[in-house]
C-alpha cells in the first residue's frame, strides 16, 4: 500500500488540517477583534463630523427670501387659516388639527425609496422624478420616466412645469463618498430647483435608516453614517424656503434602526409602510404649512 | 466556497485540476481528498468545528463499516450506534440549534447531503450488499468529494466504487465535463439568479401589497429559480465529476413536464427520492404491505422529506401536502392524468407553483396572505396598492420567465444534444462562461438556495 493510501496517513492529514484551521481561526480572531455593536442612533449623532463653515449653505440658500403667505396657500395647504401659516411661527407647537397637505403641483426627487413611495405611497397628484440608484451625482444629469410626462431630465421637468412643493431624498447610494463632495452636489441640486421654481418650498428629507442587521454588517451603508449625513442635510434648512423632515420617526425601532417588521429588505419599507410614509409626509407638510415643525 | 464564485473559478479550480492531472494515477485520490479538504476548509474558515464534524462522520463511517464486517455478531449495535451518531448531529444542527436561533448560527455546509451518503454506505454494508471499503482514503473521497459535498447529488457508494479504485480519464470526458459544468454555471448565474430578483422584489414589497397577477408571476419565478438553481448546481457537480473521472447520477429529468405529482417526484431531485425509497420506504415494506400500511409508509417518507428540507413548520406542511396529493393520485385520479396529458399539464401548471408556496414562505400567516393574493381574496382583492405592479415587473422579468418556460421543456436540450461540432460547443461554452463571470464580477450572484438544506 502506498503511503498516501495508508489509513494512518489519512488520519494524520485530517489532524493537521484541523490544527491548521483552528490556529487560523484563533489568529484571525486575534488580528480582527469582533465588530463593535454600533451605538443607538442617538449616540451616533455625536459622531457626525462638524461641517466646514460654508460647506453646507450657499449664498443663494442663505439669502432665500421669506415665502409670502400666498405661497403657503399655493403650496397645497387647505382648510387652515392663512394667517396662522406664517413661516416665522416655526417655533410654535404644531397644530394638532393641521390638515394634510394636498399633493397637487408637487414633485418628489429621489432614489429607490422614492420609487417605492411613488408606487405605494398613495400620494396621488404628485410627480415623481426618481430611479433606483439615483444619487446626487446623477440626479441633475440622468433622465427619469415621469408619469404623464415621459422620459425627461430634471432640468427639463423643472422648466416645463410649475411646482409649489419639491421633496428631495437622496444620499443612500452615494454615502460611501466623501461627504464634502456629496453635499456640494446636493447644494447645487437645491440651487437648481430654487432657480427653476422660485416659488416652491423645498423639503429635504432625511435618508431612511437601514435595518440593524444591515447596519451592523455593512461598513459603508450603516446607520451611524446615515445619521452623520442626515445631520449635515438638516443644515440646509432655513425653515423659510427649505425645510428638513425626518420620517425615521415612523420607521425606527427602539435602537434607531429601520424596524425589521416594517422593512421589505434591509433598506426599504414594505409596500404597506410606504403608504404610512405618504400619509406622514402629507400630515407633516400640513403642520409645517400651518406654522409648526 | 460556491461554484459560481470567481474565487472558485479563477482560484481553486485551475490550481486543483493542474495538480490532479499532473500527479500519477495512484496519487489522484489523495489529491482529490486534499483538494476537498481545502475546498471545505475555505468555505468554513470561521467555523473549523464544521470541518471536525465532517472528519468525524468520515472516520465513523469507515470504522463502523469495517467493524460490521469484522465483528459479525456486533453488526446491529455498530450500525445503530453509527446511525445514531449521524442523526444526532443532523438533528442538533438542523433542528435544535436552528430553533434556538443564535444570531450567528450557521448550518454546517452539506450536512444534509454527507449524512445521507454516510447512512447509505453504512446501511449497504450492514445489509451485506458489498464489503466495507478497506481504505479510509476511498471512503473519505466518497463522502468528501468536493463536487457533490455540499449540495449533492446524493451519490451512493456503488456508483463510484469502481472508479475509486481504477479510473481512466479521457480528453473527451474532460471536455464534455467542462461543457456540462459551464452549462450548469450559466443556468445558475444567468437564469436562476436573475429570476430570483422577482421573488425577492415581491417579498420586499410585502405580500399584502402585491396584485394577484404579480403574486402568480412571483411564484412562477420562484419555481423556475429553484429548478435552475438546483439543476444548475447538479450539472456543475456532474460536470466536475466527469472531469475527475466519475459518473455521478442525474438529479433532474425535466420535472416540470410531469403530468402528476407522482411523476414529478420521479423526475425532481431524483437522488433524494431514490435514497428515501431505498433506505426508508422499501425497508418499511414499500407498497407490498397492504393499502393502509402503504399509505402509512408514504406518510413517513413525505414527512421525513419535508423535515429534511428544513426545520420550519412550512416544510412539514409542504411534505404533508405532497403526501395527500400523492395518495389521491395513487388511488383516485393519477391514471386519468397519465392518459389525458393535456389536462395533466394544466393540473401541474397550477399545482407545482402552489406546492412551492409552502416551500418558500416560512411563516404560516404569510402563507395565508400569499394564497389570498393568488386567489384575489379580500381585503386586497385583485389589484394591490400599486395597481399596475405586474406590468412593471413583467417588463423587467418577462424575458427571464419566458426563457424559464422554454428551458423547462426538453426542446433546448434536444437541440444542444444534436450539436456535435466541438467548435460550436466550445464557442457556446466560452460565451456562457464569460457572461457568467461578468455577472459574478458585477456582483449579480447569490448563494445556492439548496445550501441551506
Amino acid at each position: 500500500m502506498k503511503r498516501t493510501e495508508s489509513n494512518g496517513f489519512i488520519i494524520l492529514v485530517m489532524v493537521v488540517a484541523l490544527v491548521v484551521t483552528f490556529v487560523a481561526k484563533v489568529v484571525g480572531d486575534f488580528l480582527e477583534p469582533p465588530k463593535q455593536t454600533p451605538p443607538p442612533s442617538v449616540q451616533t449623532q455625536s459622531q457626525a463630523p462638524t461641517p466646514a463653515p460654508g460647506d453646507t449653505t450657499s449664498s443663494q440658500l442663505d439669502s432665500a427670501p421669506v415665502i409670502p403667505i400666498a405661497a403657503f396657500a399655493a403650496a397645497g395647504r387647505t382648510g387652515v387659516g392663512v394667517a396662522s401659516a406664517s413661516p416665522e411661527a416655526s417655533s410654535t407647537p404644531p397644530p394638532l388639527d393641521a390638515v394634510p397637505a394636498t399633493m397637487e403641483d408637487t414633485l418628489f426627487i429621489g432614489d429607490s425609496r422614492t420609487v417605492g413611495l411613488s408606487e405605494y405611497g398613495g400620494l396621488d397628484g404628485a410627480d415623481f422624478f426618481c430611479t433606483t440608484g439615483m444619487n446626487v451625482f446623477t440626479a441633475r444629469t440622468d433622465g427619469a420616466d415621469v408619469y404623464n410626462v415621459g422620459w425627461v431630465t430634471l432640468s427639463g421637468l423643472l422648466s416645463s412645469k410649475t411646482y409649489n412643493k419639491v421633496y428631495v431624498m437622496l444620499g443612500i447610494n452615494e454615502i460611501g463618498y466623501p461627504f464634502e463632495s456629496i453635499l456640494g452636489e446636493y447644494k447645487a441640486l437645491l440651487e437648481d430647483i430654487q432657480t427653476a421654481q422660485p416659488n416652491a418650498l423645498i423639503f429635504v428629507q432625511a435618508n431612511l435608516h437601514v435595518t440593524a442587521s444591515r447596519s451592523y454588517t455593512d461598513d459603508v451603508v450603516n446607520n451611524p453614517a446615515i445619521d452623520s449625513y442626515n445631520a449635515l442635510l438638516a443644515e440646509f434648512a432655513d425653515n423659510k424656503r427649505i425645510f428638513y423632515i425626518d420620517a425615521n420617526e415612523i420607521f425606527d425601532d427602539a435602537n434607531g434602526a429601520l424596524d425589521e417588521n416594517k422593512a421589505g429588505d434591509s433598506a426599504h419599507p414594505l409596500g404597506a409602510n410606504y403608504q404610512e410614509w405618504g400619509q406622514w409626509i402629507a400630515q407633516k407638510t400640513g403642520q409645517i404649512l400651518a406654522g409648526g415643525q | 466556497m460556491v461554484f459560481s464564485s470567481l474565487q472558485f473559478l479563477c482560484g481553486f479550480l485551475p490550481i486543483f485540476f493542474l495538480c490532479y492531472y499532473a500527479v500519477a494515477k495512484g496519487a489522484r485520490n489523495f489529491v482529490l481528498l486534499l483538494g476537498s479538504v481545502v475546498f471545505y476548509a475555505i468555505g468554513t474558515v470561521d467555523r473549523p468545528q464544521h470541518l471536525a464534524l465532517l472528519f468525524g462522520a468520515v472516520v465513523i463511517d469507515y470504522y463502523a463499516a469495517r467493524g460490521m464486517d469484522k465483528f459479525r455478531g456486533m453488526r446491529t449495535p455498530i450500525f445503530l450506534l453509527s446511525l445514531l451518531y449521524h442523526l444526532v448531529w443532523l438533528g442538533y444542527y438542523k433542528y435544535t440549534a436552528s430553533f434556538n436561533t443564535p444570531i450567528d448560527f450557521v448550518l454546517p455546509a452539506g450536512i444534509s447531503f454527507y449524512t445521507f451518503q454516510g447512512i447509505s454506505y453504512l446501511a449497504d454494508v450492514y445489509k451485506r450488499q458489498y464489503p466495507a471499503e478497506p481504505l479510509l482514503l476511498n471512503v473519505a473521497c466518497y463522502i468528501m468529494m468536493f463536487p457533490q459535498l455540499i449540495a449533492g447529488p446524493i451519490v451512493v457508494f456503488p456508483q463510484v466504487q469502481k472508479e475509486m479504485h481504477e479510473r481512466e480519464i479521457k480528453k473527451g470526458q474532460i471536455e464534455l465535463g467542462a461543457a456540462i459544468f459551464i452549462f450548469g454555471l450559466g443556468m445558475k448565474v444567468l437564469l436562476a439568479n436573475q429570476l430570483a430578483g422577482l421573488w425577492r422584489d415581491a417579498q420586499s414589497i410585502g405580500f399584502p401589497s402585491i396584485s394577484t397577477p404579480l403574486a402568480w408571476m412571483a411564484i412562477f419565478a420562484f419555481s423556475f429559480q429553484l429548478y435552475f438553481d438546483f439543476f444548475g448546481y447538479s450539472l456543475m457537480a456532474i460536470g466536475l465529476g466527469k472531469m475527475l473521472g466519475f459518473e455521478f447520477p442525474q438529479n433532474f429529468n425535466h420535472p416540470y413536464m410531469s403530468v402528476t405529482m407522482t411523476e414529478f417526484w420521479r423526475r425532481w431531485h431524483m437522488t433524494l427520492g431514490s435514497w428515501f425509497r431505498e433506505y426508508v420506504y422499501i425497508p418499511m415494506g414499500g407498497s407490498r404491505v397492504g393499502a393502509l400500511r402503504t399509505i402509512f409508509n408514504m406518510l413517513v417518507v413525505w414527512t421525513l422529506t419535508g423535515i429534511w428540507h428544513g426545520a420550519g413548520y412550512n416544510f412539514i406542511l409542504w411534505g404533508l401536502g405532497l403526501f395527500v396529493v400523492l395518495v389521491l393520485e395513487k388511488n383516485i385520479y393519477g391514471k386519468f392524468m397519465d392518459r389525458h396529458r393535456v389536462i395533466g399539464h394544466m393540473y401541474m401548471l397550477l399545482l407545482i407553483p402552489l406546492s412551492w408556496v409552502l416551500f418558500s414562505v416560512e411563516s404560516l400567516p404569510d402563507i395565508g396572505v400569499f394564497f389570498s393574493r393568488l386567489f384575489a381574496l379580500p381585503p386586497t382583492g385583485f389589484f394591490g396598492a400599486f395597481a399596475t405592479d405586474y406590468q412593471k415587473y413583467l417588463g423587467i422579468y418577462g424575458k427571464f420567465l419566458a426563457i424559464g418556460f422554454l428551458f423547462s421543456t426538453p426542446l433546448p436540450y434536444r437541440i444542444l444534444q444534436r450539436v456535435k461540432s466541438k467548435f460550436v460547443i466550445g464557442i457556446l461554452s466560452g460565451v456562457i462562461l464569460v457572461a457568467s463571470m461578468y455577472c459574478m464580477w458585477m456582483g449579480m450572484d447569490d448563494p445556492f438556495l439548496y445550501f441551506r438544506f
